[in-house]
């Protein structure tokens, strides 16, 4: 039965957040790796595509945003994996993946929630995100 | 000016008066002197004429009564062979009585003794000096045999009666002619001295300032008609109000084309001969030339007042200039708007200690500047105040210089801008900036709390799901969660509170070996997983160290967690803490990593305040609290850092001993 679970990779540098997602997840039938910074995220994902990428923008370095780029790039073989992001408001570094969109020329995420995040509304934008049927625009949560 | 060749050095050698003399009109100068030189010449003349008229006279007076004195002796030998003694006695007294001067006649006999004498009425009437009387004697003769002898005695008086005569009728010409001379002199010269009156009239009204004086001396004359030139574009040119040598940018060649410099080559030419008169007319000349000069350098001057008076009354600045005792001279429009005085009510009346503050007067003497090795006295632009009429201080930005000429301390100079408008701005943008900040500062603590939440909420979950399943690690893993948030809440209210209260440093005498190592062992607890070595390091000397160590445990504290998120999870860091003293001054505390390190825009950031790049666990209060500390202990902080290079915060606090501190 293990193999017929959705696979899921949750990026976050709070360590806390990780854990708490991937209880989530997990407790929802997903099998979670997680990862507490970018690069590591970046190869978990790379050596074996998951079915839902949860990552935080907010990460030091600019590193969660630089991922995003990278993964939702027209030109990137993994750009069509769902990916959400979980993130908090920065305003004073101007972190909007709206603006990322645009000014990278990137796939919109198919995700988005906005910290803090409660199991109901993890869950909610999770599965309108994998409910098979194609979108148009971000599931909001 | 002083290139000019036509002027010449002053120099200038006074007459050493003599009391009368000087005190004479020049003319009257000259009269004297010709009335000296006539009567000078007219006495020399008259010795001359009366020793010449005494010589030759009594010589023509002698030979006369020689020639009676002779001619009676031819006469009288036969009468005094005869001894006709009433014929010789009446002969004698005939004799005597047609020629005056006559004293008396007498014929001796042949022993020599007195015979007949002539009866002469003078004998009677007057008495002669016998001085005065000229003798003669002469033999009287018969066949050529001296018989008896005829003496004669004749009296100088009439000879010196018409002498006398004479001379009175040439002393009386004299001084006629004298008087006469003198008085066509006198009429001479006050025609003569009369342009000098008028030059020592006019120089009188230039000293009084009317430049407006027309001077016509000398022969006014038509250049173009003596030159007999065509030259109907020069200004010169059938112009008669000016002289063509005032006239600047005549074509004439080799001259300069301006006046005065012109004149030098004028003088030479014969339009300016043709005018030139006497040494009158020249100096007329030069004191028309003067008169020019100072009409065209009082027109520069008063040009130049005018744009400086211009200038400083349409100063937008306010300008108030007082002389060497501080009595106002200057006040300008803006003063007057400002003060509410008039530049009247001002000028002359107030000093500047009636408008500006009392330290004004201190800080006006302080030295400012060096200028050129003069040392300028004033301060720079600082707010102050100025009194207005009504004794009401209205806040200005002002600046005051002392004003020197030559070593000479000529007065005081105020420069000043109404601050009232920029003093409320100002408050609307602190007022702004509080209310910005206060906005920030809220964003980012809801920010950090929602993060906290998030982690509780995650430690809830995690727990329950323990519980629910009975696994013993999600339990324990859940209740870390809770507790390592609880203690993000308690660090996050202890820094808020630091930041929010106005607090003044507990200096004591502490250790800070103590300090740093308690903040060692506590920030060692949170590393966690990561791999980072943090070590202290000291240098110097600590026995006199008075810090408030609970502001500056916080401090540490902040920068270590600082240098302990900078270190990525995924490679070993170093953190190291290093205590320097410097000397007697201060104390520098370093807190450096070898993390992510920091770029310059992140780094311009850092200091604002409410910004943090930690993702879900900064507030940006840390670093905040840090600066606001280390203000509050009179020391700098500063950053050294470098993208992926690591970062180092350092501390300087100054030492301060408690008993003399200005902070404590």
């Amino acid at each position: 039965m293990e193999s017929l679970k959705k696979r899921a990779v949750v990026i976050d540098d709070e360590k806390d957040l990780t854990t708490y997602f991937s209880s989530i997840l997990e407790e929802n039938g997903f099998l979670v790796q997680v990862a507490n910074n970018a690069d590591d995220g970046e190869k978990l994902i790379r050596e074996n595509p998951p079915d839902l990428v949860c990552l935080d923008l907010l990460m030091p370095g600019k590193t969660g945003i630089n991922l995003f780029i990278r993964l939702r790039k027209p030109e990137e073989a993994l750009r069509n994996i769902p990916l959400i992001i979980i993130t908090g408001i920065q305003e004073k570094l101007n972190i909007d993946w709206k603006d990322i969109v645009s000014r990278f020329r990137v796939r919109v995420p198919d995700g988005f929630i906005e910290k803090p995040v409660s199991p109901e509304r993890l869950m909610r934008v999770v599965n309108n995100v994998l409910d098979g049927t194609p979108k148009e625009g971000v599931q909001l949560g | 000016m002083n290139n000019l060749p036509l002027l010449l050095k002053p120099q200038f050698r006074g007459n050493r008066p003599t009391p009368f003399f000087s005190k004479l009109l020049f003319h009257n100068k000259i009269l004297f002197i010709i009335f000296l030189l006539l009567t000078f010449f007219g006495v020399i003349g008259a010795t001359t004429l009366h020793f010449i008229l005494k010589y030759h006279l009594s010589k023509e007076y002698q030979s006369r009564f020689l020639t009676i004195t002779q001619s009676l002796s031819h006469r009288l030998g036969p009468m005094v062979l005869a001894k006709d003694e009433k014929g010789i006695s009446y002969l004698l007294t005939e004799v005597s009585k047609f020629n005056q001067g006559i004293v008396y006649l007498m014929v001796t006999d042949s022993r020599g003794e007195p015979w007949i004498k002539s009866i002469n009425k003078t004998d009677h009437d007057t008495k002669v000096d016998a001085s005065e009387i000229f003798e003669t004697a002469m033999p009287i003769k018969y066949n050529n045999q001296t018989i008896s002898t005829i003496k004669s005695g004749f009296s100088g008086l009439p000879l010196q009666a018409f002498l006398k005569q004479v001379m009175t009728i040439y002393l009386s010409i004299l001084s006629a002619m004298i008087i006469i001379s003198l008085l066509i002199a006198r009429s001479f010269l006050r025609y003569t001295t009369k342009p000098i009156l008028t030059l020592t009239r006019i120089a009188d009204e230039i000293s009084l300032g009317n430049l407006d004086i027309d001077i016509v001396f000398g022969q006014h004359v038509n250049c173009w008609e003596i030159k007999q030139c065509g030259q109907n574009n020069c200004a010169a040119y059938t112009n008669t109000a000016i002289q063509c040598w005032f006239v600047d940018g005549t074509p004439c060649e080799g001259y300069e084309p301006k006046f005065p410099q012109k004149l030098e080559g004028c003088r030479k030419c014969e339009v300016y001969k043709t005018h030139k008169g006497d040494e009158i007319v020249q100096l007329a000349d030069s004191f028309q030339h003067m008169i020019y000069m100072l009409k065209k350098s009082q027109a520069e001057l008063e040009d130049s007042h005018k744009f400086q008076r211009n200038l400083i009354q349409n100063s937008l600045i306010g300008i108030i200039a007082t002389n060497e005792v501080g009595i106002i001279r200057t006040f300008n429009r803006v003063a007057e708007n400002l003060t509410g005085y008039s530049e009247a009510e001002a000028i002359d009346t107030l000093t500047f200690t009636d408008l500006f503050p009392r330290d004004i007067s201190i800080k006006i003497n302080h030295p400012l500047i060096f200028d050129y090795g003069l040392e300028l006295r004033g301060f720079k632009p600082t707010e102050s105040e100025i009194l207005n009429k009504h004794k009401k201080p209205i806040p200005v930005r002002l600046s005051g210089i002392n004003l020197y000429e030559e070593g000479k301390h000529l007065g005081k100079v105020f420069f000043f801008q109404d601050f009232r408008e920029i003093k409320r701005l100002r408050q609307e943008l602190i007022q702004s900036e509080r209310l910005a900040a206060t906005g920030q500062a809220v964003a980012s603590i809801s920010h950090s709390i929602k993060n906290i939440l998030d982690g509780l909420m995650g430690g809830v979950y995690v727990y329950k799901m323990g519980k629910k399943k009975n696994d013993d690690k999600s339990i324990e893993n859940g209740w870390k969660m809770i507790e390592n948030n609880i203690e993000l809440i308690s660090e996050l209210v202890i820094n808020l509170l630091n930041f929010a209260k106005e607090r003044h440093p507990n200096f004591e005498k502490c250790d800070p070996h103590t300090i740093v190592e308690d903040v060692i062992r506590m920030v060692e607890n949170k590393i966690n997983s990561k791999k980072i070595e943090i070590r202290s390091e000291y240098k110097g000397d600590f026995k006199r160290v008075f810090l408030d160590p609970f502001a500056l445990h916080q401090c540490l504290m902040n920068l270590a967690s600082n240098a302990i998120d900078a270190i990525p999870l995924e490679r070993p860091g170093h953190i190291v803490i290093r205590v320097a003293s410097e000397n007697e001054h201060g104390i520098i505390f370093e807190v450096s990593d070898d993390g992510i390190g920091m770029s310059k825009e992140i780094k311009e950031m850092a200091f604002q305040g409410m910004f943090s790049t930690k993702g879900s666990k900064g507030t940006g209060l840390g670093l905040l609290v840090v600066k606001k500390i280390v203000s509050e202990h009179g020391g700098s902080l500063e950053v050294v850092s470098e993208e992926q290079k690591g970062a180092m915060f350092r501390i300087w606090l100054p030492q301060i001993d408690p008993q003399n501190s200005i902070l404590g």
